[in-house]
Order: C-alpha cells, then structure tokens, then sequence
C-alpha cells in the first residue's frame, strides 16, 4: 500500500518540478528587475500594447472567420445523411491534428511568390508578378487558421446538432413560425453553448498561435507568443519574455476557465436523439446542389495545401529528399538533416514513455466516482458516508483540474519556462537531452490521462469484486480485467502522445540543443534560409512529418472505441 | 454436519451500527436464504462472508477453520452479484473458464474447457461459449453468471438479489431451476433476497434478517406457522397485530376482548401481540360488531378491510363479497399470541 501512494506522488512531483517550478521562475524574474525594466514596462510601451491588440484582434477574427466557414458543415453533417459522410468528416480531421510547422510550410507553398497558386495564375494570365501577395500579412495568419480549427466548429457544433431533436423546431413550425423564426428562436438559443464553447476553444488556439505566426506573419507581425520567442532567442531580454509569458499565462487560464465552465453548462439536460432518427436524406436538386458544392469547396480548401506540399517536394523527382542525407560544410544543420528524423523518433518514444506512465498513474489517482446512494446502508450511515465519499471527491476533482492545467498553458511559456528555471542549480538540465522529452511529455500528459481515465471509469467495480471472489488476486485483477479493459486507450494515448512529440514547434523551439533538431526545427531552420534547395528540403521534411502524423492518426482511428473517450 | 458458521458479525458504516452480532449456520449441501427488507445489512454480512468487507467483531468459521485474515482469492467461495459483473471484454466461454484458470494454474486446456461445456449444459446453455456476452438476453446473462459461479466448484455459493432486475414470470421460472440445479449438485448456498415468494420457492430454511440480527431462521412452513415476532409477522404480511396483555389464567386482554390463544412458541413478557390471521375470522350477524371499509376480488377469494367500534382495522378473507359501508358481525376463531 506504501508503494502504491508512494507512486501516486509520481505525477504530482513531475508537475511541481517541470511545470509549477518553471512557472514561478517566470513570476520571479518578471518582477526581480529593478532597472523598470520587466513587468512594467509592457505596460507603457506602446509597442507591447500594439502586439497585444494584434494577438487580440487576429484571434477574433480568425475565430470569426472559422465559425462562418465550418457552420453550414455542421448543419450539412448534423442533418443530412449521404454517402462518404464519415470519410469527408474524418478528413477535416487532418487539418487539425497536422504539426503547425506543416501547415505553415503548406500555406507558403501555395500562396508564397513561387506557390502554386501565383504560378498558375501567372499562367493562365500570362503575368510577370505573382498577382497574390500575402505572404506576411494578416490575410494568410487568418487563412491558416480557419484551415486549422475547422473541424473543431464541425466537431462541437454538429455534433450537439446532431443529437438535437428535430422535433422541437417543428413543434415552433406548427405554433406559427417560419422556417428562418423557428432556427433564430428556438433552434440558434439550443445551439448558442456548443457555438460559444467551439468558438472559445478555437479562440484560445489562436491567442495562442505560435509557428504560423512566426512563419507566415514576417518580421513585422507578433502575437505574444512570437514576440516572447524574439525576446529571448533574438533579443536575449528575459525580464520582458517573463512579463509577457505572464500576461500570456493571465489570459489563457482565463480563457481556460471561461471555456471548462461553458463546458459544463453544455451538458444541461436536452431531450438528445439518437442522429440516425435526427438524419435525412437529401431531396431536391436545389438542397443536392447546395450541399455538394459546399462540401466539395470544402475539400478543397482543406486538403489543397497538404498536397501542395506534396507535389512541390517532388518537384524535382527525389532530389529534395536526397540532399536530406547530405552532411554539407556550410549547411545550417551541422549534421545531415536527414538525422532530425532520428532525434524526433528518439524524442518521441521517450515522451510515450513518460506521457503513458506518469498518465496512467495519474488517471488511477483520479478514478473515483462521483457520489452515489450505496444499495444496503441503514439511511442515517448512508448520508454520513456520502459526506466522507463526498469530500474525498472533491479532493479528486482538484487533482483532476491540477493535472489538466499543462493544457492551458501555451508551450512557448512552458519552453521559456525551462529556460529560465532549468539552467542553473538546483537543476541544471541545460545540456540533457531529456530536457525535450520532458517539455513534450507536459504537453501530452493532460492529453494521455484525458483518454484513459473515461475509459478506467467505465469499469465497474463489480467486475473486479467478481474476478476476486473467483480467486484472482490482485494483481491478477489487474491483469486480467483492467489491463484487457484500457489496452486501447493506452494505445490511443500513446498515440497521441508520439503525435504531440513530433510536431511540437513552440516549447522545442526554446530549449532544442542546436546540434540535436527535431523535424520542426529542422524545417523552421530551412524555411529561414534563402534559395530553392533550402525550401525544396523543408517540403521533403515536411511531407516526411505529414505522413508520419497521418499513419499516427490512422492508427489511432483504427483502435478508437466506439464514441467514448473526451476527445 | 455444519459447513458455514457465522457468529456474533459486527458491522457499522461511519458509526452507525448495520449488523448487531448477527449468527447463522448452513448445513452442507443445504441452501438459506436471507430475507429482510433492503437496509437491513443482508449483502453487508454476504460480503463480510466473501472476504470483501471486514467485520468489526465476530468470527467466521468454514468447516471448522476461521476465515479470519484469509484473502478473499483464496476463501474458495463463490459469489453471484446483483449486476451480474460479467466481464464484457470476454466472451461466455472466457467467462465461465476464469475460475478455473485462477484456481488451477496448471489445469490443462482440455479439462477447463469439458468443465465449461458441462457446466453450460447444467444451466442451459450448451452451445453458448463462442457468444458475446453483451449480446444476450437478461435470462441469458444470468445463466452465464450462474455458471461462471458454480465452475469452479465452491464450496459455498452466494447469491445477492440476483433476479432482482428480471420480470415476475421470468424470475419464477429461473428460482425453480436454480433450485433444481443447486440441488442436483449437492451446492451449499446462501442466498440474499427482499422478496418472500423468492424466499420460500428457493430455500431450505429462511432467516429473517431484522435490525441487524438473525431474527429467526427455520424451514418456510417453521416461519409462517410461528412467526417469531411482530417484524417477523407483519414482513410475512400478516398485519392484524394487537397488543396483548397475557393474563395468568393463560387468557389474553386485547382491543377486540379477552381470548383464549395458543403461544406457538414460549412467550417469557406479559406484554406480547396478539396475531389474527385473516382467514380464522368469520363474518356474521353476530359477535364483534365492525363497518366494511373495502372489499376487493383476490382470486378464489375476497379480502376485506374492517374497522370495529373502537377503530381496531383488520384485514380478513373471505369467501363472498361484501358491500363496502355495510355493517357486520366479525367472530374471532383463534388467536396466536407472539412476542411484539
């Protein structure tokens, strides 16, 4: 039983140390200059009110743009039944679980001077100039981001819509509305918690958006999260790094806490139907034409940068793909870039180590149930134990909160973190190749215990009762019907927790060692340097990235159960 | 001979006591049943028996050896749940074998599985193995729950409301042919119920479970004959219950007038109750004059609601009906007299 508690500690004290420690560097170093520079002076400059604004103001427009974009393919998906609506769904899944690096590569591919898009449009209208210039403007950050939150609104919105009882809004049809009346009173207000937490949520991402705006924006353009990065890597100003990672940090936990509130609301008692009684086929030429055209723009908007990608890293045959194995004296990498591939794969399989262990801990610590009436208690011994059931599930749910913090911090913060904390006694880490996999691991863990503990909690304690009195012991117990029972989301946490790894730009991009660059960083390195070849084998590492994410989300579909899981 | 002893079990829940030095013995091969309203601490002392709840005090003793400190795994007891707990992510085979894989660690394939498809075939399920068990029936689940009990061969099994969620035909049915079953194999059984027709249908002797003591325990004829007590009287549904106050002449003041009563069994109060079954009172012109308050068709025979003068309420059966306000002669025939 020692042991056991003793293991229970394992995630807390990985917390405290790589995430509750860094952050108070943070708080620390924000207010420990004396020299008015730090805290303060974000507060009076008015450059730092202009990056604000501008974090600001992309997010909500971007948020804007996503919902116009992706709600009539709530609606198409929520209400109408037609075939390959499961493929084209899972599709727009892509987009979203894409390392941001790809997708900034993706969209400077299509739209850069020498994208696909200006080259044929060069062609076609026998031009000089590429006639689309929006490479470093506000233009290409929102494009990028509505490709990449998109199914985000598809999944939340359409999802609540699906299961919302059709019969509502023809009982407002036969009180006497029109069709538009009956969606603007009764079916918009049912709808309005899954619109707003979608578009909290996406909002969030945005505000938090690091590698497309550190690609795509150009020198000029800076979110919080971008400039955090300037000031430490370019401008080696770390109290003004910590004031913004602190300003940074106010927001997304407000955010966070907005968005987990509305959460909770959207699980109010609504009459839900099951989607096959909601769905329909569809009928006229005029609803067939409608949809399809909407869906196919759809696609493409989301799969042409992705092949774009593709096609422009065989643009000359494998020759891209070839010089990845080249050690070049004077090439940025130092090493032959073709070993990113190694260091991602190796820092990867260390983050589903540690991601899965410390999650599968973590969510055990947090597998209790909310309170319930117990069957053969006298009545009196029944409410005092719901009071002691009681206050152990409060326990539970802070922890249960404490563990899901990492998630509403964005990993620039959590990579300055380390920075800042983890480079002097009492932990020098700034020379182990750990410091990686451990960053990583805090971006995947909140992810891992998320998939796992839906699971572990679906598992009656009954069954194991039952396995006892068949004379399984305990450990037997486990190994027998809990094992059996999580091997899958185990498998998806893993999964996850790989994905997270290989894509992760924002926190590698701080503590990264130079001569041990993962894919991202590799191709952010390419992407920073002029001329054809260097671009050419950020495509090739990009297309390498895309289609390891791609098997990984695959896999990951393929050992999916049934619809639980949260995410 | 004396296979389960269970003495003076001890049990409370955050301070408030559930089971008050509750005893019980089973005979082997003999199958009690535990009946007592819900809250009474019937699946408590179930599970203290299993090993998945300790006592406070008391002991437990299986063929002479206490159980004390011994691990639920290796108790040898079989237990079948409210829920069922079967196991989703295997199959009816998988099911029924995980006994006999736990308790024989080297028993060979070809044993467990004869010792699955003979077990199936006792509870009517032979060609059943290779089903999902999330894909059968309610009937179904519980034959499979009953198997995976009974394949490894326990030596005592227990049973927790395990008909409880299935409907009234069904459950009839499945209580005869658990019974049929558990006698055909020689199982000593105990089985936890709030029902009394499931109670009497199924076992050997009942023990009536009250404030957190054995309140009696004999053969369901034993019980209905000579309740015990009021709790045991009135759980049984006999509710004509009156205070009595035994006089020394053997005779007994009541509500209703002074009787002479049998005492089915020792009486050491003078103040005790005076129990009148509904079909020994009859109704006349003369004797105890009462009004008609209901009267409903019981199937082959009426039952009536009377008040008397002095407002004491019973209930009678009855061979024709009566109308309701009417007023009758009620002639008490017998009195049992049972301690309150």
């Amino acid at each position: 039983m020692r042991l056991t508690n003793a293991l229970i500690l394992a995630p807390l004290a990985f917390l405290a140390v790589f995430y509750f420690y860094p952050l108070a560097a943070i708080l620390q170093t924000s207010f420990a200059a004396g020299d008015a520079r730090g805290a303060l002076e974000i507060f009076t400059d008015d450059y730092y009110a202009r990056v604000v604004l501008f974090t600001v103001v992309q997010a909500a427009l971007s948020t804007a743009l996503t919902l116009a974009a992706a709600l009539p393919a709530a609606y198409i998906f929520a209400r109408y039944d037609f075939r390959g609506a499961s493929t084209l769904r899972a599709l727009t899944t892509i987009p979203f679980l894409m390392p941001t690096i790809v997708v900034a590569t993706a969209f400077s591919a299509l739209f850069g001077p020498r994208g696909s898009v200006n080259l044929a449009l060069m062609q076609l209208f026998q031009l000089d100039q590429p006639p689309i210039q929006i490479l470093n403007t506000l233009a290409i950050i929102l494009l990028a981001h509505t490709f990449y939150n998109f199914t985000i609104v598809l999944r939340i919105v359409g999802g609540f819509w699906a299961n919302l009882d059709p019969q509502i809004e023809n009982v407002a049809r036969v009180l006497g509305a029109n069709r538009a009346r009956a969606f603007w009173h009764v079916t918009l207000p049912l709808l309005a918690p899954a619109i707003i937490a979608a578009a909290l949520l996406v909002f969030i991402f945005d505000f938090t958006s690091f590698g497309v705006v550190l690609i795509l924006g150009g020198p000029r353009l800076a979110t919080l999260e971008v400039e955090i990065y300037r000031q430490t890597v370019n401008l080696f100003n770390l109290p003004i790094a910590a004031a913004l990672s602190l300003a940074q940090l106010v927001c997304t936990f407000a955010l966070t806490i907005v968005y987990t509130r509305l959460q909770a609301r959207l699980a109010r008692p609504l009459r839900l139907r099951p989607q096959q009684i909601v769905r329909r086929k569809l009928r006229h030429a005029r609803e067939k034409i409608l949809a399809w055209g909407y869906l196919a723009a759809m696609l493409i908007f989301l799969m042409t940068p992705l092949v774009a990608v593709i096609a422009a890293s065989f643009e000359n045959g494998f020759g891209y793909y070839a010089e990845l194995f080249v050690n070049r004296r004077e090439s940025i990498m130092f090493v032959p870039p073709i070993d990113a591939v190694r260091n991602s794969l190796f820092f990867a399989g260390a983050t589903i180590v540690l991601a899965v262990t410390l999650g599968l801990i973590a969510a055990y610590s947090i597998d209790r149930r909310p309170p319930t009436a117990d069957d053969d208690v006298l009545s009196g011994a029944k409410r005092s134990r719901k009071i002691a059931v009681g206050s152990q599930w409060s326990a539970v749910r802070l922890l249960d909160a404490v563990y899901m913090l990492p998630l509403g911090t964005s990993a620039v913060t959590l990579g300055f973190g380390f920075i800042i904390a983890l480079d002097k006694p009492p932990l020098n880490l700034r020379t182990s190749i750990w410091l990686v996999p451990i960053a990583h691991t805090l971006v995947a863990f909140p992810f891992v215990v998320r998939s796992i503990l839906p699971i572990l909690r679906s598992i009656q304690p009954r069954l194991r009762e039952a396995a006892q009195v068949l004379g399984a012991s305990p450990a037997r117990v486990w190994r027998e019907i809990d094992l059996p029972i999580i091997t899958r989301a185990i498998i998806i946490g893993a999964v996850f927790a790989f994905t997270v790894s290989m894509g992760e730009f924002g926190a590698t991009a701080l503590v990264a060692r130079p001569e041990l660059p993962t894919i991202p960083i590799a191709i952010y390195r390419f992407l920073g340097q002029p001329g054809l070849a260097n671009f050419g084998q950020a495509l090739a590492l990009s297309t390498i990235l895309m289609i390891v994410s791609a098997a990984a989300i695959v896999a990951m579909e393929r050992v999916r159960i049934g619809e639980i899981g949260e995410f | 001979m004396i296979a389960l002893q269970v003495r003076d079990i001890v049990k409370s829940f955050d301070g408030a006591p559930l089971l008050r030095e509750a005893s019980l013995e089973i005979a082997r091969s003999e199958i009690v049943c535990l009946l007592g309203p819900s809250g009474s601490g019937k699946t408590t002392l179930l599970r203290i028996i299993a090993g998945l709840e300790q006592p406070e005090r008391g002991e437990i003793f299986f063929d002479g050896h206490a159980l004390r400190g011994v691990p639920v795994h290796q108790r040898g007891i079989g237990m079948m749940f409210q829920d069922l707990a079967l196991f989703p992510h295997q199959n009816v085979f998988e099911n029924v074998a995980f006994g006999l894989r736990m308790h024989a660690t080297r028993a060979p394939r070809d044993e467990i599985r004869a010792r699955v498809a003979e077990t199936l075939e006792l509870v009517g399920l032979a060609g059943f193995a290779g089903r999902d068990v999330n894909n059968l029936s309610g009937g179904e689940q519980q034959r499979v729950a009953l198997a995976r009990a009974l394949a490894p061969r326990p030596k005592l099994l227990m049973f927790d409301e395990p008909l409880g969620a299935l409907d009234r035909i069904l459950r009839e049915q499945l209580v005869a042919e658990l019974r049929a079953i558990l006698k055909r194999i020689g199982m000593t059984a105990l089985y936890v119920t709030h029902d009394q027709d499931e109670a009497f249908a199924i076992a050997d002797r009942v023990a009536i479970i009250h404030a957190g003591r054995v309140a009696q325990i004999g053969t369901p004829e034993e019980i209905y004959r000579a309740p015990a007590n009021a709790f045991v009287a009135r759980f049984l549904g006999l509710t004509n219950l009156f205070p009595a106050h035994l006089r020394y002449d053997a005779r007994a003041e009541t509500q209703l007038g002074t009787f002479d009563a049998t005492t089915p069994r020792p009486i050491n109060n003078l103040m005790a109750m005076a129990l009148i079954r509904p079909d020994r009172v009859r109704v006349g012109a003369r004797g105890i004059a009462a009004r008609v308050e209901e009267c409903t068709f019981r199937g082959g025979k009426y039952r009536a609601v009377v008040v008397t003068e002095n407002g004491a309420r019973l209930t009678i059966e009855i061979e024709r009906a009566l109308t309701v306000g009417a007023r009758v002669g009620l002639e008490i025939e017998s009195v049992e007299i049972i301690s309150a």
